[in-house]
């Protein structure tokens, strides 16, 4: 298990009128290799559970939070090398961008790990590479001439620069128009497959979840409601109800087609999926009425 | 790493008390004659019936004490620094005649200087904690009704009343987003590897521009963005305004005056006819 975390507890200005228990103990596991999504109502505790994989905050009394070994509640726990195996990406990680251009920028991350000069240059490249932005092209460019989408890239090309195992991201598309969704999107899953990067990503679209995930976890009330593969996951219609995230827009539609009598599988999480599934709901109700012994017409009209 | 724990400045607690309800022209006054007051009494003995009166403001508020108190801590360093040095270095602006307690070259420690910076020190701290008390016992509408209130009283005279209450509730009202903000910006350093907490004075210093710049430049971006929320809101400053909160004067306003000057006249007596040594 790279990532375990038990009964983590976590309140938010402890000591002062405003104190607000936000985790209320989370049991999560993480396995090596895999993309797990976290999904969940706002103020739910997403953000706040994503900075204990990497030391930003460390269990104080309740709760363990172990990562590849190196336990965090633990006094004197090697945080530095913590950060440097769980690359974590902020919401609007292009916020932090402080340097020229966009090769020193990315330099930042292996500059403060002692990473030897020479190292330094294929490092930053490699890293810009990953995230589909040409070296040769992008080096030298200045920060502030680039597009929102662009500095979110370097801003996660960062963050790679590091050489994690693990990366985290938090919402990494809040904000980003329907193309910049798109390209970041794709740039976390060509990172999981051909790196083979273990991620674990916060989102508020539960269609990306379901299109990227292996699996989901959904927290709510400061607790892992819910964990499992995204077709399991998102049609507990009742739970995702019940907490008030909802599920996916085809999953909703099958379920309604459902509610009328429709026999349909919740299980298809695309549209074309659902489409096929309401097709083949469809067709075997006519064929039922077709065969000898049915009456009647279909419930309702497609 | 949490910093908004510490931040109380430009906070405000909601809660229904004597010291809340009062009317912020009131309270403001009444802060200017204390601060006021604060700066008469030069004494250990003045100052701790000072604290206590204070404290005594603060139960009645109903907010906990040590909150009251928590947003000193950041600032303690910063003072504590200021009066080492001051002690330390500033020995010789004292005449012969002082007594001095340790002399090594440039370093002359008198018991005058000693005392003074002691008793200024413990002065910004009771200013600090009496600014604290009035922010987090108004609310940000309050305040600025009441600054805007107080400065039109100088209208006449050319003060531009409105535009200044705005400014200074611009500031007060960012100080919490800035806080978080940086918050933010360290632990989003801190994740790419940045040590803020190690080094030398060279080595700190040059660990806080991954975080400064940032946090200007963000800070410009969110000025920027004021800007237009306000010309879109058609603002113009405050000429022509009317307000739905009337601000009113009420007997307990009148109650928290005649006890406020009655504590002034007793220490200023205490102070200038008792004399106390200490």
């Amino acid at each position: 298990m790279l990532i375990t975390v038990e009964n983590l507890e976590h309140t938010y200005m402890a000591g002062t009128p405003f104190e607000t228990k936000v985790l209320h103990g989370v049991d999560l596991e993480v396995r090596e290799g895999e993309m797990l999504g976290l999904v969940g109502p706002s103020q739910s505790g997403k953000s706040t559970l994503v900075q204990y994989f990497n030391g930003l905050f460390v269990p104080r009394g309740k709760g363990r939070v172990v990562v590849d070994g190196i336990d965090t509640s633990r006094k004197g726990a090697n945080l530095k090398a913590l950060r440097q195996k769980v690359g974590l990406v902020f919401q609007y990680p292009e916020h932090q961008l402080f340097k020229g251009t966009v090769g020193e920028d990315v330099a930042f991350g292996p500059r403060c790990l002692g990473v030897p000069p020479a190292e330094i240059g294929p490092r930053v490249d490699g890293a810009l590479r990953a995230v589909g932005l040409d070296p040769e092209v992008f080096r030298d460019r200045y920060i502030f001439a680039l597009s929102g989408g662009q500095k979110r890239r370097v801003a996660i090309a960062g963050v790679l620069a590091m050489n994690p195992r693990i990366m985290v991201f938090d919402d990494p598309t809040a904000g980003l128009d329907p193309r910049g969704r798109v390209e970041i999107l794709d740039t976390i899953a060509r990172l999981h497959r051909e790196q083979g990067l273990t991620v674990v990503f916060v989102s508020n679209s539960l269609e990306d979840v379901a299109r990227l995930a292996d699996r989901v976890a959904v927290l709510a009330g400061g607790r892992v409601v819910r964990v499992g593969r995204p077709a399991e996951v998102f049609s507990d219609v009742d739970t995702l109800a019940r907490i008030g995230l909802g599920t996916l827009q085809t999953v909703d539609v099958l379920a309604r087609l459902r509610q009328k009598g429709w026999d349909v599988r919740l299980t298809a999480l695309g549209v074309e999926e659902a489409a096929r599934e309401i097709l083949r709901a469809y067709r075997a109700r006519l064929a039922r009425q077709a065969s000898p012994g049915a009456g009647g017409c279909p419930g309702g009209t497609l | 790493m949490e910093l908004s724990r510490d931040i109380t400045l430009g906070q405000y607690v909601p809660r229904n008390s004597p010291v809340h309800r009062l009317d912020p022209r009131t309270k403001i006054v009444l802060w200017v004659v204390l601060v006021t007051l604060l700066f008469l009494v030069r004494s250990f003995t003045g100052y701790l019936l000072f604290a206590l009166f204070m404290g005594w403001v603060v139960r009645l508020s109903q907010i906990p004490m040590g909150y009251t108190l928590r947003g000193l801590r950041p600032a303690l360093p910063f003072i504590v620094a200021l009066f080492a040095m001051q002690i330390l270095f500033s020995g010789s602006l004292y005449p012969e005649s002082a007594r001095v307690l340790f002399h090594w070259r440039f370093v002359r420690m008198t018991v005058e200087a000693l005392y003074t910076y002691s008793l200024t020190m413990v002065r910004v701290v009771l200013l600090f904690w009496s600014v604290t008390i009035l922010t987090l016992t108004t609310s940000l509408v309050g305040f600025t009704d009441g600054v805007e209130s107080l400065l039109g009283l100088g209208r006449r005279i050319g003060i531009p009343a409105n535009e200044l209450a705005m400014v200074m509730v611009i500031a007060l009202r960012f100080v919490p987003t800035l806080v978080e903000e940086l918050e933010r910006i360290m632990k989003a350093q801190m994740a790419r590897g940045a040590d803020i907490e190690t080094g030398n004075f060279i080595q700190r210093t040059r660990q806080r521009i991954p975080i400064l710049i940032p946090l200007l430049l963000n800070t410009f971006a969110r000025a920027e963005d004021l800007i237009l929320a306000m010309e879109a809101r058609c603002y113009r400053g405050g000429k022509g305004r009317t307000k739905r909160r009337q601000l009113r004067v009420t007997a307990l306003d009148y109650r928290a005056i005649a006890v406020v000057v009655g504590f002034c006249g007793l220490m200023l007596a205490y102070t200038w006819v008792f004399r106390p040594r200490w």
